[in-house]
């Protein structure tokens, strides 16, 4: 298991379009996915739990992947967080 | 008289027919078999959305319906529902309460953007429970058979709105929604009138006589009186305002036809070009159905989404320029190599050459589309006779393959950009070997006085009015007439007003520009006779710099 943190940076946070944006980077690994918050744990590949975290901008979240590209993907991931755009 | 009052979402004043929806969905359809049946349809549904809702005007709307899309495929919902339906619960009902959980969730942040995201939640699950009925898209069918009304609702899905006929729907009123929810935004990128969130509607208003005014959002049912006849004089100016100086080709002052059309980057501005009384599509970006995706859509996507395209032009020209992208113009779906100068790196026609499988699908798939309209495929930033042929070839092999198939086709017109240099100066051997030109002025100024538009300390310099771009402008011009081709222009220089009689005079034989330079064009034409526009062109060739060109014009 790999884990990485990132902060939510976009003004809005992680509403539709971003969590569309993760689901759709997620769908291209192999591993399972999750984003943590405060105790909650979100399936990277479902957009409705995604938005469910309520992440707004400032908070971190925790990218957590476990499978053979594990650590592509929470690279991957976590970059796209941080980049994330309204 | 019964007036509502909510936020005005989309501008515009009309009058009409209130056509309620909501309450009698008309079934008809094939009930989906299982959930998995029904999240397909709705993806596909969005996805034909998405595409068609373009890029420029659309952007918005295209990145909606693309979330919509992630989001009725979600599979912890999809996981949940078959919790539910595990434990005995019907499947629509699961469906239901599976979208309450979620939505519910959502309504208890703090955060009040993402709780208002519950109603996307909301509008999935109810989707697909129509389609579980069988309903399918309930807005596109209750119309089916209406003349023009204004459409009143609870509220509406993206992919209701989308589906509406710009030309049936004259406004949309909702009862819930603000000015930032997604039907918001795609009746003002459709250009059609929207008040939303005015509360409950009385009782008895389908059928009625109504007023929308989506500029203070008011909405009066049964007008009378003064109220009346103001709403009435505000429509008549707001449909005055949509072809001003009539539709159709511009014509000089001594009568000589130049056609006059639109440049357009998505479905959405089909219908600003039209009420702008363009003659056809001089430039159909083809770019907005690659954009925001990850793979680049198939043949059968594109083809419906072309043809469909060309079924509102009624026959009218569109010129659909293949993919257009490269370097600067990134996709993140092809995995392109990043270049050290894009500008001078793989673009254009050397991007569709060396990625044959995407020139392939395009050419394919537009020639498919061919059959149902007026079409010509244009080719971007091609440099020389032998990759026009190249081209070509392409051409020729997606014919054979679609002929080999059976499947049903129409040969095109083939032309090409007129946009780098090197095709300028060899206009001469280009322009038999094409059906027609057309003038990319932005890049054409860009490489001929080599200067970035992007880099703001050189960008004046890229000056599409400098005597060096209007020389290989007028060669270009002068190679089409000699071989009897058309050379149009499609530039930013094309919907430049004071420009127009100089471009016509140079030898430009038709001018395409965005919907809402048109009118300004055709004016600008209309003040200026032939041989006055030929000696403007004369005088502007003489000049030594684009400002002393720009003092000559009005």
């Amino acid at each position: 298991m790999v884990t990485r943190e990132a902060m939510i940076r976009n003004a809005h946070g992680l509403h539709l379009r971003q969590a569309a944006q993760l689901v759709q980077l997620a769908s291209a690994y192999a591993c399972d996915l999750f984003l943590e918050k405060g105790g909650e744990r979100a399936d990277a590949r479902s957009p409705m739990e995604l938005m469910g975290l309520g992440a707004v901008v400032g908070e971190i979240v925790r990218v957590v992947a476990e499978g053979q590209d594990e650590l592509a993907a929470v690279e991957a991931l976590a970059a796209l967080i941080a980049a994330l755009e309204d | 008289m019964y007036i509502l009052r909510g936020e005005g979402a989309s501008p515009g004043v009309v009058t009409g027919r209130a056509f309620l929806f909501g309450g009698r969905e008309a079934a008809g359809g094939e009930p989906a078999r299982d959930l998995e049946e029904a999240v397909a349809r709705v993806r596909d549904r969005l996805e034909r959305a998405a595409a068609s809702a373009g890029a420029s005007a659309g952007a918005q709307a295209a990145a909606i319906f693309a979330a919509q899309r992630t989001l009725a495929a979600d599979p912890a919902f999809a996981k949940r529902v078959r919790t539910l339906t595990g434990s005995g619960m019907a499947l629509t009902a699961a469906v239901i309460a599976a979208g309450e959980e979620y939505a519910g969730k959502l309504e208890a942040l703090k955060d009040e953007y993402l709780r208002a995201r519950a109603t996307d939640v909301r509008q999935v699950a109810a989707q697909l429970t129509r389609e579980l009925a069988g309903v399918g898209h309930t807005l596109a069918t209750a119309l089916a058979g209406q003349g023009p009304v204004v459409v009143f609702a609870e509220e509406l899905t993206p992919l209701d709105t989308f589906d509406m006929d710009p030309g049936q729907v004259q406004a949309v009123v909702t009862a819930k929604g603000g000015p930032t929810s997604h039907t918001a935004i795609i009746a003002r990128a459709l250009g059609m009138p929207a008040v939303v969130g005015t509360g409950p509607f009385p009782s008895g208003v389908e059928g009625c006589e109504v007023a929308v005014d989506g500029e203070e959002g008011l909405v009066v049912i049964g007008p009378e009186g003064g109220i009346e006849r103001t709403l009435r004089a505000r429509a008549r100016a707001w449909a005055g305002r949509e072809g001003p100086c009539g539709a159709g080709p511009a014509r000089t002052r001594d009568g000589l036809e130049v056609p006059l059309l639109a440049n357009v980057g998505g479905a959405a501005e089909v219908t600003a070009a039209l009420r702008a009384g363009a003659c056809g599509i001089g430039l159909l970006r083809t770019e907005f159905l690659f954009l925001g995706r990850e793979v680049p859509p198939g043949e059968e996507e594109q083809y419906l989404t072309y043809r469909r395209l060309l079924e509102r032009m009624e026959g009218r020209p569109v010129i659909a320029r293949l993919l257009d992208i490269g370097g600067d113009k990134p996709l993140p779906g092809l995995g392109l190599a990043p270049e050290a100068n894009p500008f001078l790196g793989v673009r254009g026609a050397r991007l569709l050459l060396a990625r044959s499988e995407l020139l392939d699908t395009q050419l394919r798939a537009l020639l498919r589309a061919s059959a149902h309209g007026n079409l010509s495929l244009m080719y971007p930033m091609v440099h020389d006779l032998p990759q026009v042929g190249q081209l070509k070839a392409a051409y020729s092999r997606a014919c054979a393959a679609l002929s080999q198939r059976g499947s049903g086709w129409r040969e095109a017109r083939q032309g090409i950009m007129v946009e780098l240099p090197s095709a300028a100066i060899l206009a001469g051997q280009l322009a038999p070997g094409v059906d027609f030109f057309s003038l990319g002025t932005n890049d054409l100024a860009g490489y001929t006085l080599a200067a970035d538009r992007t880099n703001p300390a050189v960008a004046s310099l890229a000056d599409a009015l400098h005597p060096a771009v209007l020389a290989l402008i007028g060669g270009t011009c002068d190679a089409a007439a000699a071989a009897r081709k058309p050379c149009g222009a499609c530039g930013e220089l094309a919907g430049h007003a004071p420009a127009a009689p100089l471009l016509v005079g140079l030898g430009v034989t038709s001018l395409s520009a965005g919907p809402a330079a048109l009118a300004r064009v055709r004016d600008s034409l209309g003040r200026y006779t032939m041989p006055e526009c030929r000696r403007l062109a004369a005088e502007a060739l003489r000049c030594t710099s684009g400002d002393e060109v720009r003092a000559l014009l009005g």
